[in-house]
């Protein structure tokens, strides 16, 4: 056994820590946190930090922003428990622990529209977002607009419950503007609240998606119980390859280290090989998608 | 490596001897029946010839529940300060079976696989571990030579067999001779201190205490372990993981007392200055029903049936594709603790015959 190096730098369970810039509201439960962390985190899209504070706990966060955001950190975060309920009294200035960045995530390679000058290969992206799905999906849909003439054409169907609970509103606008991108917003009900874009649920618009199957990748992130009817509705209407469907999962993270064991789907840890998975990869693994 | 002779008793005031200048650990009797890894006392007598398994594996001493992951105080500017926390001291395992060395060495490959885990390979690097050979099965419950870790003697540094029937009691002790084969030099220095012979053909002396061991040794299974594991990974036996599921009160002892489980759960702890603090981790239980929950209470492996069906994959099936070597040692812990007696060696060879009944 190789002796060890300096403990404290080898101990991968110690956080640095990031100074909040700006907490800023999104809905009654969730807060955009924009950080700043004493190095570049380096991470792609997909990917995920330990977020959380020394004394407190830590929960695993998805990366909001896009991999060319540097020192600069963007996260929701929702308050569900303990941990997160600490997170949301934090202000700009304080400080909050992060590791990371975890998982496999996406290689924005394979979104591209053409592989160096050679064929073309990818002319539609479709992205399909349920609730906070949409915040691990905007590390990947960022980039992509940024730099728009490197993909093909690009369809988003993000879904809410109510019009409350519909994030990033503003930037959805802006990205509509981008060319060869079509954007559908849906929510289950209005609940009484104004609502200018569709009602249903995002099982609904896939049907109506004009791509060319064999050179279109579909990204799929939401609540567990989204995946089962979204895929099937994909698999009624289109015939696009496993490897061509990416699904985000979500799992109880601890260590990310891909040793505590509570994220394990079969023989896979979801936050070492995951949490991005290609379809192909989980049509084995009979806990994936239950 | 070399090997040598010595007898019972002089091994004895080794292990005292030993016992003076380190951390040394011996399975002793506690009150009752059950055996624990302890520090070694002098009035004790020694048990080393049949001890039955003790209630947690000497595993647990390098990987310890409620580990200190890191500490943690905020200076006068705010700033936090860690540190790793706990200094880390020699231990001697004394006395270790060879299916919970087999049991330390699945730990070592699993805690050196990926993102190194410093605090288990520094404690690993300052224990030093002396085995002992089994000569016959230790209990109802053992079935070591059908989990292939009889003999498993990679990790130890010093390897003994005894060269005596251990089941025939009043022999002298100095005539109840024992090979010591050293297989590091950490045992080299170790054994410095034992009154001993040199052994010029510890292979035969070897070979023929293993020839007089009863046979088969233990409990066997239907099948060889390879075409056991092989009906685990092709079919999910559902009626057979839900019908001892139907037994268990998901209490996760199995898990606390097996030798190769490491799934852990960690704890923030905030100390009542409110500016210092550690992080700690404890051993956690795949058949607790918490285990798979996700915040806003979506659990994953919500049915007792599921977190066995886990628990049975993860040493069959999921950590041998990783490993290449099958995560159940043999030893029989958790069939010998289990509240209401449910035994994954009865699990495994449920689901073998209920696979082949299902091809025929």
């Amino acid at each position: 056994m190789k002796t060890l190096s300096d403990p404290v730098k080898s101990n991968p369970y110690i956080p640095m820590m990031a100074e909040i810039q700006s907490i800023e509201p999104l809905t009654k439960n969730e807060m955009l946190f924009r950080v700043r962390l004493p190095e570049p985190l380096n991470h792609r899209p997909g990917q995920f930090v330990m977020a959380g504070l020394p004394g407190i706990g830590e929960c695993a966060i998805s990366i909001s922003s896009g991999p060319e955001s540097g020192k600069t950190l963007e996260m929701v975060i929702r308050k569900v428990g303990n941990v997160t309920g600490v997170l949301h009294k934090l202000k700009k200035h304080d400080l909050i622990g992060i590791r990371g960045p975890f998982g496999s995530g996406f290689e924005l390679n394979d979104f591209h529209l053409k592989n160096g000058n050679q064929e073309t290969l990818i002319k539609d992206i479709v992205i399909i977002a349920g609730g906070l799905g949409l915040v691990p999906l905007r590390s990947l849909i960022i980039p992509i607009m940024e730099h728009k003439s490197d993909f093909g054409r690009v369809h988003l169907i993000i879904g809410s419950k109510t019009p409350r609970e519909a994030l990033f509103r503003q930037q959805i606008q802006q990205w509509k503007i981008h060319p060869d991108c079509s954007i559908t917003e849906l929510v289950d009900n209005t609940d009484f609240q104004d609502w200018d874009g569709d009602v249903g649920l995002v099982t609904e618009p896939i049907h109506k998606l004009n791509i060319i199957e064999k050179n279109t990748m579909v990204v799929l992130c939401g609540p567990p119980v989204m995946y089962k009817f979204v895929l099937m509705e994909i698999k009624m209407n289109f015939n696009i390859p496993d490897n061509h469907i990416f699904i985000d999962l979500e799992r109880r993270m601890r260590c990310g280290l891909g040793k505590c064991g509570h994220c394990q789907i079969n023989h896979v840890y979801c936050c070492k090989e995951g949490p991005v998975f290609r379809y192909s990869q989980l049509t084995d693994l009979s806990e994936a998608l239950n | 490596m070399n090997a040598y002779l010595s007898n019972l008793d002089q091994i004895e005031s080794w292990f005292f001897n030993l016992a003076e200048k380190q951390l040394f650990f011996l399975p002793k009797k506690t009150q009752g029946v059950n055996y624990r890894f302890e520090p070694i006392d002098h009035q004790q007598s020694l048990d080393l010839l049949n001890y039955k398994p003790t209630i947690l594996p000497p595993g647990k001493n390098i990987f310890p529940d409620d580990e200190i992951l890191f500490s943690y105080y905020k200076d006068d500017d705010g700033h936090y300060q860690f540190s790793q926390g706990v200094t880390v001291n020699s231990q001697l395992l004394a006395g270790v079976r060879a299916c919970d060395l087999k049991g330390v060495y699945l730990l070592d490959e699993v805690f050196s696989d990926g993102v190194k885990d410093s605090h288990y390979l520094r404690r690993r690097e300052k224990t030093d571990i002396i085995a002992f050979n089994c000569m016959t099965p230790c209990d109802d419950h053992c079935f070591c030579e059908a989990a292939q870790s009889l003999d498993f003697q990679m990790g130890a540094d010093i390897f003994i067999t005894p060269l005596f029937s251990t089941s025939h009691k009043g022999q002298a002790n100095e005539e109840q001779q024992c090979l010591l084969e050293v297989l590091t030099p950490r045992g080299n220095e170790l054994i410095k201190s034992l009154e001993s012979t040199e052994c010029s053909s510890p292979q035969d002396l070897k070979n023929h205490a293993i020839a007089s061991r009863p046979q088969p040794f233990g409990r066997q299974f239907s099948a060889p372990i390879e075409q056991l594991a092989k009906a685990i990974h092709q079919k999910d036996a559902d009626s057979v993981y839900q019908q001892y599921a139907e037994q268990c009160f998901s209490c996760g002892t199995c898990n606390l007392v097996c030798p190769t489980c490491y799934c852990f759960e960690t704890k923030d702890e905030l100390n009542l200055d409110g500016s210092s603090g550690k992080k700690t981790r404890h051993w956690d239980a795949c058949l607790s029903p918490g285990f798979a929950e996700v915040a806003g209470g979506h659990n994953f492996r919500a049915e007792p049936a599921a977190r066995q069906h886990h628990r049975i994959r993860r040493k069959f099936d999921y950590l041998p594709q990783r490993f290449e070597q099958t995560f159940c040692t043999g030893c029989g812990r958790c069939g010998r603790q289990c509240t209401t007696g449910i035994d994954i060696f009865n699990i495994v060879n449920d689901v073998y015959l209920s696979v082949q009944e299902s091809q025929e």
